[in-house]
């Protein structure tokens, strides 16, 4: 029989992975701080069968130890979030020209945004999930996605005309 | 299928479309001639979302207090191993002094028995002589 992390937190690995991806931009960094996230995580298992917003809870947790780790390594002198982290990113070689893509049109776009727009389009969450993950409110939702969404299509159209 | 995709994308950019009417204009735009630039994008998400970790799944640690146990089963092996060895000890130097003692008692008996032949040395004298005469002769013809 499963336990509770097997069945409820160790499946939602790949989500936060990628989340975390989208805050560190760094693979193996994101990797290293989604275990030490789940090392602490499994250590509360008991406690955290009961919690309403356990996703939320994950969520929130691996963002504070990428605060934790910028605020360390003194990109960050505060804990106040990574809005204001401007994270200078190689993009590798072997990245799918689609995906350098992808990356190339969020780059620049409020984190928040950036954010809703990731958690919907790459993990296709509903507006009420995205509101659960990142304890914000479903308006907040709606106009970051269509903020996001409006930058998108500008880039893609400029692109367009410059070519 | 065009005015359809068409139309979905214009809901797409302005925030109004679904999960499921995303998820039609993803399979109408695969299906679809042109809208390379969509294609790309949609690809990218795609692409991006199979990306998976490789992490380890915690274990849980076998507290140490539960091997107690062991620490006496251990102590006790030591102690009667000790014991059993010193037995041992005991009952061998028992029997090399016991060995000892028989050897010197051996030794004592070859000695006095050693001594004893060389006095009777005196006796072998007394066959070379044939007649009693021979032997106490002087004194009787004195």
């Amino acid at each position: 029989m499963k336990s509770f992390f097997e069945a409820h937190i160790w499946p939602q690995r790949g989500r936060l992975y990628r989340l975390g991806y989208l805050w560190v931009r760094d693979r193996s960094l994101a990797e290293d701080m989604l275990q030490n996230v789940f090392e602490k995580t499994f250590e509360r298992e008991e406690e955290l069968q009961g919690h309403p917003n356990l996703a939320g809870w994950l969520v929130r947790s691996l963002k504070n130890e990428v605060l934790m780790h910028f605020r360390q390594t003194k990109k960050l002198e505060s804990l106040d979030g990574l809005e204001e982290l401007e994270i200078e990113e190689p993009v590798p070689e072997e990245t799918k020209d689609s995906v350098r893509q992808v990356m190339k049109l969020v780059k620049g776009l409020p984190l928040r945004q950036q954010e809703i727009f990731h958690l919907r389009e790459v993990e296709g969450l509903s507006y009420e999930e995205i509101t659960e993950h990142l304890d914000i409110s479903l308006e907040q939702v709606k106009v970051n996605l269509h903020r996001a969404r409006k930058s998108i299509r500008e880039r893609m159209l400029n692109q367009k005309s410059t070519k | 299928m065009n005015q359809r995709i068409d139309e979905l994308l214009e809901k797409y950019w302005e925030a109004e479309t679904t999960l499921a009417e995303e998820q039609e204009l993803k399979e109408l735009l695969q299906a679809a001639e042109g809208y390379a630039d969509e294609k790309i994008l949609f690809s990218g998400f795609s692409e991006l979302s199979s990306e998976e970790p490789t992490l380890k799944i915690p274990t849980k640690t076998v507290p140490i207090r539960s091997r107690n146990w062991m620490n006496w089963a251990a102590s006790v092996a030591i102690l009667a191993g000790s014991l059993w060895g010193w037995t041992v000890y005991e009952q061998k130097q028992a029997e090399e002094e016991a060995y000892l003692e028989v050897m010197q008692a051996f030794a004592l008996i070859q000695t006095n028995l050693s001594k004893g032949q060389k006095e009777m040395n005196v006796m072998n004298e007394m066959k070379y002589l044939n007649t009693t005469n021979q032997l106490f002769g002087n004194s009787i013809s004195k």
